[in-house]
């Protein structure tokens, strides 16, 4: 039961950040065809920038000297006042998450520079793992910025107040209130994640969205029509890196701890696999992919944690690594047999194509979609004539 | 007044450079005959270095006996990638970014699949050493050579010139640039394209699994040997242009210097920390690609006429061939 709790509590929490970050680069490589293989660099910052701020607001706000963030004071006093003080700590998370968004979003600015300059197309996929790679050396070594290899710890989830509150509130004894923050927080994460869901769906499907694919399906084309291209494609950059960012500040408050452990290249790797396996261009299907690939992920942890009592001698490690590759043999598959993903591109959904229904039209089944709009006598009509 | 690190931070450059040499100049074949960037050849330094592992426990200091069974694990590794994965997608003709998240997905597989394989193991080999001793041959102004060190520059030069003569001066090098300028034309004029690819991820393959023992050598092995040099591989081949074999020689020692020489010049005078070393091929990436992707090193075609100068005057008449003569245009404009 109480496992049972923990790892829906754990599996909504990392759907919505993956959701989130799928989104992004959906929205960067699958309309705009940016392939952001930096994914972890704007995720990573996010964190980081969100762990500092709040590690140096907590006790700012709480009227106490700030001192070297990294110590183990600094850690009691970040842990007490995230554990009594409501107002304060929510405050603080809503700051540290604008601060990681702004931070995102120039981080992207920046890269978008050398990323629409670039002359072969994988030359910025280099970029982008190289600037990656770059961000983790440069916080490592760097001890003045993110503690260095300790990273920054004692973000407590911003409702952990909750629990207290809960402690002395006449359930305190029953079952109900295990890990009450956790849950809380994992709703607020979902409706983030579904904020940016609603804000890429209405991107798409927007005459923005149309003009992304055309740069996508031909830069020259969208040029020749007059459209900024390189203006286009460091806007959607910068409204990815906001998304990653946003991601990341929203993980170092589920997890409490900013490391560079977690943002190594396997985790845009991860990403990328939630992306081609939903189908690219197509924001449902990245729910789909996400929500498999955050079972397949979550599921293997809780595997290692299950047998790890029934076989003493075996090193359940090889669980998570075996995961991995299955991941990796997922996107092999993908790309031999299916490369569009479960759910292919569709026609992006206009007034216009409901109206004079052209799937009907041609023949083909038609959506169910558009199957509900009142006003099909015209496709109707069209569909009998041929 | 030479500082003290000086001599043994530039032998080390030079060794560590000419390990790099070996390790990427397999890639710069792939990318020179295929097209393709083979983000799994990091891989085969990983595999490389774990056959090191196992075959220096059970014959502890042949390292000629490791070498040719890295080279061999490796290159029928490569085949294997190869007619499994690349050769089905590059027949379909799949845009550029799929054969790279497939190269990406096919070095995650390998490397956990490792990981898998060392953690399973009791004691683990996750963090373990290759049997090979390292003793010092020669000293050259008081900085010692151990043997890896001296085996390492030596194959660096042999691999590296081997190569460039069999691309210029064989018939299947000749093939293999025919199919790097045209894949079809090369297939219609006759050539055996499958068997010339082949050959291609055996060299590369091979030479890929060369480096990661010599790197395994004095470093320690775990899985994610390779997937750390990666980016300084990439560094090596994108300096070089990506398709250049002289050009390899010269990154790879440019990166050797700057992560050993550089990062400790810039360390001991203005106290910049020894783990910011990868920044610099970092740099360097990020400003090729940027500003000069045709790579720093000489053009591969001042490369070749390089070799046919220092070999004689043999093949010159094709070399004049392939150059398009300016006179028969302006003749058909006038």
């Amino acid at each position: 039961m109480v496992d049972a709790i923990s790892f829906i509590v754990a599996f909504a929490s990392f759907y919505g950040i993956f959701v989130i970050l799928a989104v992004s680069l959906n929205l960067e490589y699958g309309y705009a065809g940016q392939p952001n293989f930096g994914q972890v660099l704007f995720y990573g910052l996010g964190a980081f920038v969100g762990a500092i701020v709040a590690a140096n607001l907590l006790p700012y706000f709480d009227h106490l000297p700030i001192g070297n963030i990294c110590n183990a004071g600094a850690y009691t006093v970040r842990t007490s006042i995230g554990s009594s003080d409501a107002g304060i700590s929510l405050g603080v998370w809503a700051i540290a998450l604008i601060f990681a968004m702004i931070a995102g979003g120039i981080i992207g600015l920046v890269v978008s520079y050398p990323a629409i300059r670039v002359k072969e197309e994988w030359y910025l996929s280099m970029i982008l793992l190289v600037a990656g790679e770059a961000f983790v050396i440069v916080v490592e070594n760097t001890p003045q910025i993110g503690c260095g290899f300790e990273g920054v710890d004692g973000i407590l989830n911003p409702f952990y107040w909750v629990s207290n509150l809960y402690a002395s509130s006449p359930f305190a004894g029953t079952n109900l209130g295990i890990d009450l923050p956790g849950a809380i927080y994992a709703v607020v994460i979902m409706a983030c994640a579904g904020i940016c869901y609603f804000v890429a769906q209405k991107l798409a499907n927007s005459p923005y969205g149309r003009l992304l694919k055309s740069i996508r399906d031909d830069k020259v084309a969208a040029e020749s029509l007059g459209k900024d291209v390189a203006a286009v494609r460091r806007r959607i950059m910068v409204i990815g890196s906001i998304m990653a960012g946003l991601a990341g500040g929203l993980y170092v408050y589920y997890l409490g701890t900013a490391t560079t452990d977690d943002f190594v290249p396997a985790v845009t790797f991860t990403i990328w696999v939630m992306m081609i396996l939903g189908g690219y261009a197509n924001n449902k299907g990245i729910l789909a992919g996400a929500f498999v690939l955050t079972l397949l992920e979550r599921g293997s942890v809780l595997l290692s944690v299950i047998i790890q009592p029934y076989f003493p001698t075996f090193n359940a490690a090889v669980i998570i690594y075996l995961e991995y590759s299955v991941e990796a043999v997922i996107l092999l598959l993908l790309l031999l047999f299916r490369p569009k993903g479960l759910i292919p591109e569709r026609r992006i959904q206009t007034k216009a194509y409901e109206l004079f229904d052209f799937s009907k039209a041609a023949g083909q089944k038609a959506d169910a979609s558009n199957a509900t709009i009142p006003d099909t006598t015209v496709a109707k009509e069209q569909g009998s004539a041929s | 007044m030479v500082p003290t690190w000086l001599f043994p931070s530039i032998i080390n450059s030079i060794a560590q450079g000419s390990i790099y040499v070996v390790a990427s100049i397999g890639l710069t074949l792939t990318l020179a005959v295929v097209k393709l960037p083979n983000f799994a050849h990091a891989e085969f330094l990983t595999v490389g270095a774990y056959v090191g592992v196992v075959i220096s426990r059970m014959y502890p200091n042949n390292i000629l006996l490791v070498s040719i069974c890295a080279f061999v694990v490796c290159s029928a590794l490569a085949v294997a990638i190869h007619h499994v994965v690349y050769k089905p997608l590059m027949n379909r003709k799949v845009s550029i970014y799929f054969l790279v998240l497939a190269s990406f997905a096919v070095a995650q597989f390998v490397r956990y699949i490792v990981f898998a394989w060392a953690a399973s193991l009791t004691p683990n080999l996750l963090d373990t050493q290759q049997d090979i001793s390292i003793y010092n041959i020669v000293s050259v102004f008081s900085a010692p050579i151990s043997n890896i060190y001296a085996i390492a520059i030596v194959l660096a030069i042999v691999t590296s010139a081997l190569l460039a003569i069999f691309f210029n001066f064989t018939h299947l090098g000749k093939s293999m640039r025919a199919i790097a300028n045209n894949f079809d034309l090369a297939r219609i004029s006759g050539i055996n394209v499958s068997f010339a690819v082949n050959i291609m991820w055996i060299i590369a393959g091979g030479l890929g699994g060369l480096g990661g023992v010599f790197l395994g050598t004095y470093t320690v092995v775990t899985p994610v040997l390779g997937f750390n040099t990666l980016l300084d591989i990439f560094a090596v081949v994108i300096i070089a242009g990506l398709t250049s074999f002289v050009g390899t020689i010269i990154g790879g020692y440019l990166v050797g210097f700057s992560t050993n020489t550089i990062i400790q010049a810039l360390y001991v005078y203005f106290g910049v920390p020894f783990g910011y070393a990868p920044l610099i091929p970092f740099a360097m990436i990020v400003v090729v690609l940027l500003v000069k992707p045709t790579g720093l090193a000489p053009n591969s075609q001042s490369g070749i006429a390089f070799f046919r100068k220092l070999l004689g005057s043999r093949g010159n008449q094709t070399l004049n061939a392939s150059k398009p003569s300016p006179t028969p245009q302006q003749d058909q404009k006038n």
